[in-house]
């Protein structure tokens, strides 16, 4: 599976992508909403992570624009949430199989 | 006076000159630590993730990289993965140089930033460093010191705590703040001890903002209090804290914010918010 992480913190990144990598998956990486943007027109990811207070264009709008592809329409979406305004903000995009990552997280405790 | 000009505009031009060759050497060594830091964070992340180890950096800056990379992971991290960080940190030398920066710094900066790091690390080591800094002469570094054993859960030197958030919270706000919160978790009685007959009103009053925050009921009344606050920060912390707790008293507090036309109107909407989500 390929994934995209899309955080602009090196930290977040650099932890899910070990994760991801060592379950065998392929990851890239963008530290913002832009580059995440034309990763994503490089190649369609399986699995985008996108924090929803990305820098450029927030998680919200990658994932709106995403959907408007229709090469994308099976791409699943996991947003990374900092707090209960974050929550708020990816549900009420309406994104429909759409999961949540809470931060702080539990790398052991991550279903990905 | 062609000479004197001569001169200045030697010196002039040679003051240019070094500001520049400055300000093109921070850039260079910012952007070379930058790099050092990212390798750092991914070297941790790897070992982190496979119950690895990390060789113990040589040298200064390679301690100081190893540093600040560990200090950008913690905050992402929870639960057992958070714990092999500490582990890590621990096992590298990272907590002894900080503990060493807490005990041994003449600049209370340096302290005060050793113990907002331990308090992050959150390592058992760091304990007796901690407890000694609650007789710290400087205020920030007790009541950092408050915090880092608060989140470490040792509640041994409990007493002294108390006293050092009774006394200092007023120079040190925003750690008392956090230090408050981590003991209405670990020991929320002593808190409401404290939110009850400590000498301070400004710890009282943080000490039942702290309560309320984690849904604990006895804060309410002197929450209810600080509703009646003119001042708008404060009556919307309340409205936080008092959405928090919830219950019958919450909604009848905030409806009659809400009722009441004089109070501010960006106070009002949040407690219509409150009240949608309390009910």
């Amino acid at each position: 599976m390929v994934v995209l992480v899309a955080d602009d913190s090196v930290a977040v990144r650099r932890l899910l992508s070990a994760r991801l990598r060592r379950d065998g998956h392929e990851v890239r990486e963008a530290p913002d909403g832009y580059e995440a943007w034309q990763a994503i027109e490089a190649e369609v990811p399986d699995l985008l992570i996108v924090d929803d207070v990305l820098p450029g264009l927030s998680g919200v709008e990658l994932v709106q624009l995403l959907r408007t592809r229709p090469a994308a329409a099976s791409v699943r979406i996991a947003f990374l949430v900092e707090y209960d305004a974050g929550l708020r903000r990816a549900a009420e995009a309406g994104l429909p199989g759409s999961a949540v990552i809470r931060k702080p997280f539990d790398l052991d405790e991550l279903a990905l | 006076m062609t000479l004197a000009a001569i001169i200045l505009a030697g010196l002039i031009l040679a003051e240019l000159v070094a500001l520049v060759c400055r300000r093109n050497w921070v850039h260079w060594k910012l952007g070379r630590r930058q790099t050092l830091v990212d390798d750092a964070i991914s070297a941790l992340a790897d070992a982190v993730v496979a119950h690895g180890d990390v060789e113990p950096p040589q040298g200064r800056v390679n301690r100081r990289v190893l540093r600040l990379a560990a200090l950008e992971l913690f905050p992402v991290l929870a639960g057992s993965s958070r714990e092999r960080l500490t582990r890590l940190a621990e096992s590298t030398g990272l907590v002894h140089d900080v503990i060493r920066t807490l005990q041994r710094s003449p600049r209370a900066y340096a302290r005060r930033t050793a113990a907002d790091e331990l308090a992050e690390i959150r390592s058992a080591e760091a304990a007796p460093a901690l407890a000694a800094g609650l007789e710290d002469v400087d205020p920030v570094v007790r009541v950092a010191c408050v915090r880092g054993l608060a989140w470490l859960g040792d509640l041994t030197e409990l007493r002294r705590m108390l006293q050092v958030l009774d006394g200092d919270s007023l120079r040190a706000p925003s750690e008392a703040e956090s230090a408050m919160l981590a003991l209405a978790r670990a020991a929320p009685e002593s808190l409401v001890e404290l939110e009850q007959s400590g000498s301070s009103r400004f710890a009282r009053r943080l000490a039942a903002l702290a309560l309320a925050t984690v849904g604990d009921k006895r804060a309410m009344p002197s929450v209810l209090g600080e509703l009646a606050e003119e001042n708008v920060l404060l009556s919307s912390v309340a409205v936080r804290a008092i959405e928090r707790v919830g219950g019958e008293d919450a909604v009848a507090s905030l409806e009659h914010v809400l009722a009441d036309g004089s109070r501010d109107v960006s106070l009002r909407r949040q407690a219509a918010r409150a009240l949608e989500r309390v009910r």
